[in-house]
């Protein structure tokens, strides 16, 4: 396929792609937005049955009309010489040529794993809420929402309004540092109505904090599961499970980019000029990243960190004092959520077992990697984060019950078949 | 949304409508084991969105393909338990 040529690439078409790519069209340049998924909108905007509303329909609709090109169904494979990148859609590869990249690849969930989590039936927290969004039915169905991150009681309200029966939500924060967070949502315009709203949306379902799923039970597929919490212990019958242990940002496409990610923050580039976020963010010439990936901080944030990247990717001087402020706000907050929600890892290592399977590609159990040093000896061991996800799942799980990095990003960063790239040419033409 | 769409799961016809996810009809579906692990358990979506790869099924006969990033098309053919 011919080699795609472009002003601004934007990867990702969440909140912070978008955004960048309505500043950077508005401003005339030739923008290009790609996203893995079939619809625009990033997963904060996902689509229930493929139907965009609001915030995320009025930016796309902006995109139409400044006449960017928008690629869904298309994922970045690789990085090439001469500011390409290597573009997979619909089974071919394709270069894309850009003169400037803004990397909004947003965030995916941190799976933490427990005995019985591999079983069908045990969920992401948001990958059910997508799963039903892409039309699954959970009328009626038993459901328990666990893990701990402001995504539960969102996704608790949600599968709730669908038809779920939610029994119960449990949050292994306690309800001290939750409190605290409630305290902070005060100083961020928004922030506290949205709590009280979710709160009133999950009403009647029981609320536990300081408790864990320990296990999941099932023949062959999710039947029952073990809750522990401040003392107690209590079995369950439920039909799914939505757990999700907050967020962890995309960071493979920045590390291809030569830009290295260290735990969601982008910290330096090239590996050799070390920068903050904030210098990567808008003062980097060629590349720039904007939304989750460069902290967890929400919507608002990825918004105005897109809007930023765009108009700078697009030399535009942007930007008053007030967006500043509020940044700032936004940052405040997004540190007292993340430190509410950080996971305390003793808890986590007694609920593992020896057989509890850490990662899904290769089977690999807790009890073959639990007295190896770092990952790359895990990996060397056992083939732990070499399967088909690359270490999307156990890299986030590994880091959270051990401290590991897993900066080893290399590409392909999906797995590709030989067809998809036997049509791939370096040719200009 | 009426149930328009005809495709086949392991051979046996089913129904959807527009806008449904390979993942999710499958699911609708009461398909408990979408692939098979290494060791041989069944295995069902985790993240819904692209990044665990457990949805992986033969669409097409196409093998490994994501279905959670699929949307059903007429007449589509869905292997799984691969």
């Amino acid at each position: 396929m011919a080699e795609r040529r472009t002003e601004i690439l934007v990867i990702g078409g969440g909140p912070a792609g978008l955004a960048a790519a309505e500043a950077a069209s508005s401003h005339g340049k030739r923008v290009t937005v790609i996203d893995e998924n079939p619809q625009f909108g990033g997963q904060i905007w996902r689509a229930e049955k493929q139907k965009l509303s609001g915030k995320a329909k009025e930016l796309v609709d902006a995109l139409e009309k400044n006449d960017v090109e928008l690629i869904p169904s298309c994922t970045c494979v690789a990085s090439l010489p001469e500011k390409r990148i290597l573009a997979l859609s619909q089974g071919r590869t394709f270069p894309i040529a850009y003169d400037k990249v803004i990397i909004a690849t947003g965030a995916r969930e941190r799976f933490i794993p427990f005995p019985g989590w591999t079983l069908p039936g045990v969920f992401g927290a948001g990958g059910l809420q997508a799963l039903v969004k892409g039309g699954y039915d959970i009328s009626g169905k038993r459901i328990v929402v666990a893990g701990t991150g402001p995504l539960l009681l969102a996704v608790a309200a949600y599968l709730k309004k669908k038809g779920g029966n939610v029994l119960m939500i449990a949050e292994q924060a306690s309800a001290k540092n939750l409190f605290k967070l409630g305290l902070a949502t005060l100083k961020v315009q928004g922030k506290f109505l949205e709590a009280v709203r979710l709160r009133f949306a999950t009403l009647g379902i029981k609320y536990s904090t300081g408790s864990s799923v320990t296990s999941a039970r099932g023949k062959d597929a999710l039947e029952e599961i073990t809750v522990e919490g401040n003392g107690k212990s209590s079995t369950i019958e439920c039909d799914l499970l939505a757990t999700g242990y907050h967020l962890t940002g995309n960071t493979e496409v920045a590390e291809l980019l030569d830009v290295f990610a260290l735990e969601g923050m982008v910290i330096a580039y090239d590996g050799q000029k070390a920068a903050t976020a904030e210098d990567f963010l808008y003062e980097h010439e060629d590349i720039f990243c904007a939304g989750e990936l460069a902290g967890i901080g929400g919507v608002e944030k990825a918004l105005l960190e897109g809007r930023r990247a765009g108009l700078a990717a697009a030399g535009v001087e942007g930007d008053t004092q007030e967006v500043a402020a509020e940044e700032e706000r936004l940052g405040r907050f997004a540190s007292a959520m993340n430190r509410t929600f950080e996971l305390d890892r003793d808890t986590l290592l007694e609920i593992m077992t020896d057989d509890t399977i850490v990662c899904r590609c290769e089977d690999v159990q807790f009890g073959k990697i639990k007295d190896c040093d770092n990952f790359i000896e895990a990996k060397l061991q056992t083939r732990i984060g070499m399967g088909s996800c690359q270490g999307r799942v156990c890299g986030s799980a590994c880091e959270a019950l051990f401290g590991w990095g897993t900066n080893s990003i290399r590409p392909p960063i999906i797995p590709l078949r030989v067809s998809e790239l036997a049509n791939f040419t370096t040719e200009k033409d | 949304m009426p149930d328009s769409l005809k495709f086949k799961i392991d051979g046996v016809e089913h129904a959807t409508s527009p806008g449904t996810t390979v993942a999710s009809a499958l699911l609708n579906a009461g398909v408990t084991a979408f692939r098979t692990s290494v060791t041989g358990e069944p295995r069902a979506p985790l993240c819904g969105m692209g990044s665990c790869f457990e949805c992986r099924v033969t669409i097409d006969g196409v093998a490994n393909v994501r279905s959670c990033l699929e949307m059903v098309r007429e007449g589509m053919e869905i292997e799984t338990g691969g």
